[in-house]
């Protein structure tokens, strides 16, 4: 099993185990490589972040790590990802299990036409049985920790829909902790908010960090920077699969100036150069 | 040039739309002013007397509420499990064009087919004789198609944001069906079940040789052998059978308690359906 450092340790020398890791992970649409040769490893309580540019396969390789990929029919995954070091696509894992353990948010927040409170215990209440007079604190601890409780404590029973878009994605990130995953997979969260809900998505990930391991899929390198203890950068070029081009703590691959893919992007990021990738 | 073809366009449009309510228009028009003379208390309530030319219908509408809702308990969950099969369970393209295939053919069997069916089937084979449940069974088969259409076709538009996040919380397939798929298609059920009952009322050929007769049944209290009276059986009887012009009176009156009784539908169907579109909106 890998060992990584850790960012942010008091002792550099102290390891982590890794609990989610891929194998020669390849993804294929019918005869299209989408994703070629992933090896990499997450270790506990990092937050790990994914960059690089559009259709490299970021989101396809965060989907691999908790089997939302089943959902996309044609596609073929091949190769390994082990979860504590049992292999998610194996018999013995329990999709379901799984996907509860490796909680994931989305690019865009998707809120039930439901209330508030009913929406924040939608994945809970399948998942075990709450009487009804816990279902409020459910929710309300689950909200704390989003930084929603506040806002929204006086109007439980709203729909939910009535949110903002920055609340609403708080509220999914609500939803998804009340479920209290291991892991949180998360796929650019940010990148339909404006910069006040980017903020508060960005506060409340360093909070989560203390306790989490998130998976963090980005374009906004600077938010990369802000959060990731690592980062592995996924290139593709034309007709090939999205590859790690190259992984490591975060400050050493931004500047990394051999690697013409890379340095495209950051410097496409920081208004440098422009790029075609 | 382009003006001129798009005013064209929307008198060509408007033409067909005024065509269409004219015809319904008339139709109903003929229906309540021939029917309208005949509705009395007694003749919602009286049973049938004098071959039709007396007494009332109350047994017609009572036989057509109990097929009717037959119908409804026999499609709903055979509709159900057809759309969830088609829209989440199969997984293969081929397979659910032949589901299709299959509901398509259904739907478009001749309903004196259905009649014939529903005779060596249920009244010979099952030995049921004409019985409520047979013409009952018969129309839910019937309808079907038309139900499970509605409802795959809604499920067909579910977004799929809301199955990615359900699934991603960890609901199993079953959990997500009952808590994603099946909530926000309801509507799609309802429109269908509409849309189905509403022709399976007006609908003699499958009932006339399993589940109705003319007159002599009142409330059936037992499945074989207990048929039922029906509206449309007692339409299409007076309007073949009887030159009485009371009974003339009676067949326009039959005639206009059934199209209440289609109109009693959409509109009990209504507010659920305005809700579940609201609820989609929100």
């Amino acid at each position: 099993m890998i060992e990584t450092k850790s960012k942010g340790q008091s002792d550099p020398s102290e390891t982590r185990t890794c609990i989610l890791e891929t194998r020669q992970l390849k993804v294929y649409a019918g005869k299209q490589v989408l994703l070629q040769g992933i090896d990499l490893g997450i270790s506990e309580g990092e937050v790990f972040g994914l960059i690089g540019p559009s259709g490299a396969g970021k989101s396809t390789l965060l989907r691999c790590l908790n089997r939302l990929i089943d959902l996309d029919q044609g596609l073929r995954v091949e190769g390994a990802v082990l979860f504590h070091g049992q292999s998610v696509r194996g018999r013995a894992m329990d999709v379901d299990e799984l996907r509860v353990r490796v909680g994931m948010l989305f690019q865009q927040p998707v809120v039930f036409p439901l209330s508030i409170l009913k929406n924040v215990i939608f994945g809970v209440r399948h998942q075990r049985k709450i009487a009804r007079r816990d279902r409020l604190l459910v929710a309300e601890k689950a909200l704390r920790e989003a930084a929603l409780w506040q806002e929204v404590k006086d109007r439980l029973q709203t729909p939910a829909l009535k949110l903002s878009v920055g609340q609403q994605q708080r509220l999914c990130l609500a939803r998804t902790l009340a479920m209290e995953p291991e892991i949180i997979l998360m796929d650019e969260p940010t990148s339909a908010l404006d910069p006040k809900s980017t903020q508060a998505i960005d506060d409340l990930i360093m909070e989560l960090k203390k306790k989490r391991t998130i998976v963090l899929v980005t374009h906004h390198l600077n938010q990369a920077r802000r959060l990731c203890d690592r980062v592995a950068f996924i290139s593709a070029k034309s007709g090939e699969g999205g590859r790690i081009a190259c992984m490591g703590e975060t400050e050493t691959v931004m500047s990394r100036t051999d690697l013409a893919e890379l340095s495209d992007f950051v410097g496409c990021e920081q208004g440098v150069t422009c790029c075609e990738s | 040039m382009r003006r001129c073809i798009d005013r064209l366009f929307v008198l060509a449009t408007a033409a067909c739309l005024l065509f269409a309510l004219g015809v319904i228009s008339f139709i109903v028009g003929v229906i309540v002013w021939r029917g309208f003379g005949a509705l009395s208390w007694q003749f919602l309530t009286d049973q049938i007397r004098s071959a039709g030319a007396a007494g009332g219908i109350f047994y017609n509408i009572v036989g057509t509420l109990i097929l009717l809702a037959t119908a409804l308990i026999v499609c709903v969950p055979l509709a159900t499990g057809l759309a969830l099969m088609h829209g989440v369970y199969l997984k293969k393209q081929r397979s659910r064009e032949r589901l299709w295939l299959f509901l398509s053919v259904l739907n478009g069997v001749p309903s004196i087919l259905f009649g014939l069916f529903g005779l060596m089937v249920f009244v010979k084979f099952f030995a049921w004789g004409k019985s409520w449940l047979a013409g009952g069974v018969l129309l839910g088969l019937m309808i079907l198609p038309t139900v499970a259409v509605a409802l795959l076709e809604r499920i067909k538009t579910l977004p799929r944001p809301y199955i990615e996040a359900a699934a991603g919380l960890g609901l199993s397939d079953s959990q997500r069906v009952w808590s994603v798929v099946l909530p926000q298609s309801v509507g799609g059920l309802v429109t269908g079940l509409l849309l189905g009952l509403a022709r399976a009322a007006g609908e003699t050929a499958p009932i006339m040789f399993t589940a109705t007769i003319f007159a002599g049944a009142n409330i059936p209290t037992g499945i074989k052998e207990s048929p039922v009276l029906s509206l449309p059986y007692h339409i299409f009887v007076l309007a073949q059978d009887s030159f009485d012009p009371a009974a003339a009176e009676n067949l326009w009156g039959s005639a206009l308690v059934l199209l209440g009784l289609v109109l009693l539908l959409s509109l009990l169907a209504l507010p659920a359906r305005l809700n579940f579109h609201e609820e989609a909106e929100k």
